[in-house]
């Protein structure tokens, strides 16, 4: 997969407001995401199971993992299938990173930002051949919505791991403390509905986990 | 027995897939693939006689998860499982069995948290039991992580007599998951002592056959090949394997044509495809590589070649005679020690020399930290150099790939402590011509000692490639004849013995003025006479030009080219008396400093605050030019006109200024700078340090020396660490909730303990109530809140309105 980094996804990560970019952003952003595309081994995998609503959560296949909470059950909604994906830009990155921020902390900052964006981007590429499946069989896809967001647990995480068996297609692992290694990696998990996607959001605002919130920190939103 | 059928030169067969057969057999495989062993024994044991009866020669036991961690919930312990495992695969009489291990399913440390005796203990725990469970051989399979394999085979050897079968998985661009490519995980693997080497799953026999090619014209061992049933294919969610066994045979026959010697399958085969792969081949003997034997070392991501062309061993890693590498060894500054790593590498050196040896210093622990450190930031080959043989069989032990050692000599405790450790750990040897009557004045003494040690490295089971000689310079100044008398060595070990020569080129200026000249000069004459590797400076100029053009002169540099990139448009350089004050970009005078930190001039902030220096007190340039340039960025970062890594850009341009102005202080003996001292570290089991670096930068830009104890830093390091230095501000990032704990655990310990310290806590999750919650005293929002505190708790600043 050839990685594209969008410029305007590093500013936006880099916290954009109204501040003016200038020259030698500009050329550190381009200078960042080329040694990045050089170091980064971006790959994916995914795996599509039955899914079953209960009181705890959501049943994954036929109970080969459960997703606690209601905000997954908000998430998935009516969805009688779903998708578990997990993505990664590879180990490279990670040495790259500690290898910059050695000589440049403003470098760092950047090509981590960077390295965000490639994982996004990699993600959405699943995404998409998630939405082409859908689409052959008249059905929706949902966001993605991984393990940390609103109430469903990071503990989960290996889980998903062993499930999707990462360590040895993609090479992601999960430490003792549930992170992901490398660090720029990604599972999530996506709806495959009949109907719509659920619309209805009732807000940040509300949600007791709103603070923690690994959504929230990107600057995002849950559907919940 | 299977170390006679393998030197026989028949073709071997291990068996197909067993995933792949239980779901055929409709077995639910679940968390725990073991389970099948004790639930469904009768199934497994027929698909072993499936096997066996397709012509595989040896069954692997189902025992690929059968580690410490991965178990972990199923109720089995490792002893039960490998013990089951191996009892079914038994069943089948006239087969073979081979102990299975697959990854532990972590990352290893720098990348991941486990460390590397903790995986070789889950390793040797497992060899144990299958040894004990009356298993033929030991098969390490789907490795993907270098220094993982190496701890595997360790424990193989260390804990078992069993023959070592070790194979990694490769990715379509030639490489495992975590980086290695086929030749350097051959040489590593080889020197480590595996009986069998190779490939196995990722991907198909097609695919393989690159990977596979250079396995062969790399190792001197047999070599193994399993391939999935062609590449995997998503469908629809579903992993399905596309090729049929008839395809699979026929590739199968061309490996065996090209000189692999054992064979099988992985993901997707079944015992069609070792019976097809078995008749396909019938008439075949493969025939037996001729591999050439090179001087090499490697690093886990590449391999070096010595000899072929110059090679470039960078020095500056080495306290002797540095005061800054003393000072940062003192002071466990790694950072700066990893720039030094970094600029020799980008400078052009192949392979780095790692010296921690200070009377002060815990050799053998700084040696490890440094090793493992240096090899997460560059991909070039490390020569670990220690006089202990205790430092180097620890540092050679966890080192990520083959090293060079430096060294031994012709002094017969010398060769018996160091020898046994290259040997084992498939290592290069450096030997010096010196013995116990010292160095010999004579070239054709040295030559002698050379002879020796190339003798004795063989006796020991060394490989004579792998031994390279340091015939040693001496003193220009204090003797001079000596000089010629070296390079006169060099000639004859060349020569006599052919093996590779080193030299430490800048030793002959000691005592002398401008050593630069001398040792340039000196080295083009040892290059003259056939040094492969001289030992040098990496960043001096004049010697990087005089390997330059010798590259050119000695054919090694074809058609001039790296010459031509290099140096056309590139003038000699003026004098340095009619230099004018480069780097200064026009910025001057005391606005110069100013505009040049707020605008992130970081490469010319150093001669600016020199030339300042000529006419300001230090302590007024920072308190009226540094401080309120870099208070006015931070003004413009809070209103929202600049972006963090400008504020960053501005504040590493401080640094720079800083250092400046401290060496001057430091030199006039005036009163320091310091302004307190801060310990920051991201907590165990937390690997994401982008933050707590970030607030390192900015607290060492307010005059704080910040002692960074890095990630994944346990409590009780923490602990030892405050009380040694006497740390009143503790500095502490998580990320994730799961972190978050053991932050909370750190804080407790250092309460525990009554450590007169004042904790800050920050990271992505927390907020002030969690942060009040897990007991630290601050919680600080981001790194400008950090410096605010330390101002707060050190130096008595009224604590200022923050919002939080």
């Amino acid at each position: 997969m050839k990685l594209h980094i969008d410029f305007a996804e590093v500013l936006r990560y880099l916290g954009r407001r109204e501040q003016a970019v200038d020259e030698r952003l500009t050329r550190q952003i381009e200078h960042m995401s080329e040694m990045l595309i050089a170091s980064a081994t971006p790959r994916y995998t995914y795996g599509l199971f039955d899914v079953t609503a209960n009181e705890e959560g959501c049943r994954i296949g036929e109970g080969v993992l459960m997703l606690p909470g209601e905000d997954i059950k908000g998430h998935l909604g009516s969805a009688v299938q779903c998708a578990l994906m997990a993505a990664t830009i590879g180990a490279g990155v990670d040495a790259l990173l500690t290898r910059i921020s050695k000589k440049s902390m403003a470098d760092t900052i950047v090509l981590d930002a960077c390295a965000t964006v490639a994982v996004e981007y990699v993600c959405d590429r699943v995404e998409e051949e998630l939405q082409k499946y859908a689409e052959k069989k008249r059905l929706h896809i949902t966001h993605r919505f991984s393990p940390g967001y609103g109430d469903l647990p990071l503990q989960i995480q290996p889980n998903i791991a062993q499930l999707l068996d990462i360590h040895r297609r993609i090479g992601v692992s999960t430490t003792d403390t549930c992170l992901l290694v490398p660090r720029k990696s990604v599972t999530a998990i996506v709806g495959i509905l009949t109907g719509l996607a659920p619309e209805a959001r009732t807000g940040c605002e509300g949600c007791k986990k709103a603070r923690r919130c690994l959504y929230r920190k990107k600057g995002e939103h849950c559907v919940s | 027995m299977f170390r006679e059928l393998i030197s026989s030169g028949n073709l071997l067969f291990f068996d197909g897939a067993m995933g792949t057969m239980l779901q055929r057999a409709n077995l639910k495989v679940g968390d725990f693939p073991e389970l099948v062993n004790f639930e469904s024994p009768d199934i497994v044991a027929d698909i072993y006689r499936q096997y066996a009866d397709a012509g595989a020669d040896i069954l692997t036991t189902n025992s690929f998860s059968s580690n410490e961690y991965k178990l972990k919930g199923s109720g089995l312990t490792v002893e039960q499982s490998i013990e089951q495992a191996v009892a079914i695969a038994r069943r089948v009489e006239g087969a073979l069995v081979a102990l299975d291990i697959g990854p532990i399913g972590q990352l290893l440390q720098p990348l991941g948290t486990l460390s590397f005796e903790e995986a070789y203990d889950m390793f040797a725990r497992q060899i144990r039991a299958g040894a004990s469970a009356g298993a033929d051989l030991v098969i390490i399979e789907t490795m993907t992580d270098l220094l993982e394999a190496k701890a595997a085979v360790l424990a193989a050897k260390e804990n078992s007599t069993l023959p070592v079968v070790c194979t990694m998985s490769f990715q379509q661009d030639g490489r495992t998951l975590t980086g290695t490519d086929p030749v350097t995980a051959a040489t590593v693997l080889e020197g480590l002592g595996a009986d069998v080497l190779g490939v196995n799953c990722s991907l198909g026999p097609k695919e393989m056959l690159p990977i596979i090619e250079q396995f062969l014209s790399t190792a001197h061992v047999p070599v193994i090949v399993q391939p999935n049933a062609g590449m995997p294919l998503l469908q629809d969610g579903q992993t399905v394997f596309p090729m049929r066994p008839d395809e699979f045979a026929s590739h199968v026959r061309h490996m065996v044509q090209k000189g692999v010697r054992i064979l099988g399958g992985c993901c997707g085969t079944d015992p069609e495809y070792i019976r097809a792969s078995r008749s396909a081949v019938a008439d075949q003997k493969p025939p037996v590589p001729r591999v050439p034997r090179k001087t090499t070392v490697t690093s886990a991501a590449r391999t070096h070649i010595i000899g072929d062309d110059i090679t470039i061993i960078g020095e500056r890693i080495n306290p002797t005679g540095k005061k800054k590498l003393q000072e940062a060894l003192r002071t466990d500054n790694i950072d700066s020690i990893l720039g030094e790593a970094i600029s020799q590498r980008d400078a052009g050196a192949h392979i780095l020399d790692i010296n921690c040896g200070l009377p002060e210093v815990d050799e053998q622990a700084m040696m490890i930290r440094l090793i493992r450190e240096v090899q997460s930031v560059v991909d070039v080959p490390l020569q670990i150099d220690s006089t202990s043989p205790e430092v180097i069989e620890a540092g050679a032990r966890i080192y990520n790939g083959k090293p060079l050692i430096n060294s031994v000599n012709g002094e017969r405790q010398s060769l018996e402590s160091i020898l046994p450790i290259a040997e084992k750990y498939g290592a290069c040897i450096l030997g010096l011509t010196l013995d116990e009557a010292g160095i010999p004045e004579t070239a054709r003494e040295r030559f002698a000692i050379a002879e020796r040690i190339v003798a004795a490295a063989q006796d020991a089971g060394i490989p004579r490639e792998n031994v390279l000689i340091d015939c040693l310079v001496l003193t220009a100044s204090a003797q001079q004849a000596a000089v010629a008398e070296t390079l006169k060595a060099i000639r004859m070990v060349k020569e006599g013995l052919g093996v590779c020569t080193v030299l430490g080129v800048s030793n002959v200026s000691f005592g002398l003025p401008r050593r630069d000249i001398l040792n340039r000069t000196y080295l083009a004459m040892a290059l003259a006479v056939g040094i492969d590797a001289p030992i040098m400076n990496p960043l001096s100029t004049g010697m990087m030009e005089s390997i330059a053009a010798w590259r050119v002169l000695a054919g090694h540099d074809r058609e001039s080219r790296s010459f031509i990139d290099a140096y056309a448009g590139t003038k000699a350089p003026v004098p340095s008396s009619a230099k004018g004050s480069s780097g200064d970009t026009g910025a001057s005078g005391v606005d110069g400093l100013r505009m040049i930190v707020i605008n992130g001039l970081r490469e010319t902030a150093a001669s600016a605050t020199r030339k300042l220096l000529r006419t300001e007190a230090p302590m007024d340039i920072v308190e009226k030019q540094l401080m309120p340039a870099l208070d006015e960025v931070g003004k413009r970062y809070e209103q929202g006109d600049l972006f963090l890594p400008q504020l960053i850009q501005s504040a590493e341009t401080v640094k720079e200024a800083f250092a400046v102005i401290k060496e001057q202080v430091s030199r006039e003996g005036g009163e320091s700078l310091s302004r307190g001292k801060v310990l920051l570290a991201t907590v165990k089991g937390d690997i994401h340090d982008i933050g707590k670096n970030i607030v390192k930068v900015l607290l060492e830009n307010y005059g704080y020396d910040v002692i960074d104890m890095g990630k994944d830093v346990a409590p009780d390091e923490i602990v030892a660490k405050v009380r040694s230095e006497n740390i009143r501000l503790v500095g502490l990032s998580a990320l994730m909730t799961t972190t978050v704990q053991s932050m909370e655990e750190t804080i407790a310990a250092l309460r525990q303990e009554q450590l007169p310290c004042v904790v800050m806590v920050g990271g992505a999750v927390l907020n002030p109530e969690t942060a009040d919650m897990i007991k630290s005293d601050y919680y600080a929002p981001d790194a400008q809140g950090a410096v605010t505190i330390a101002r707060t708790v050190l130096n008595g600043d009224e604590p200022q309105q923050q919002e939080s």
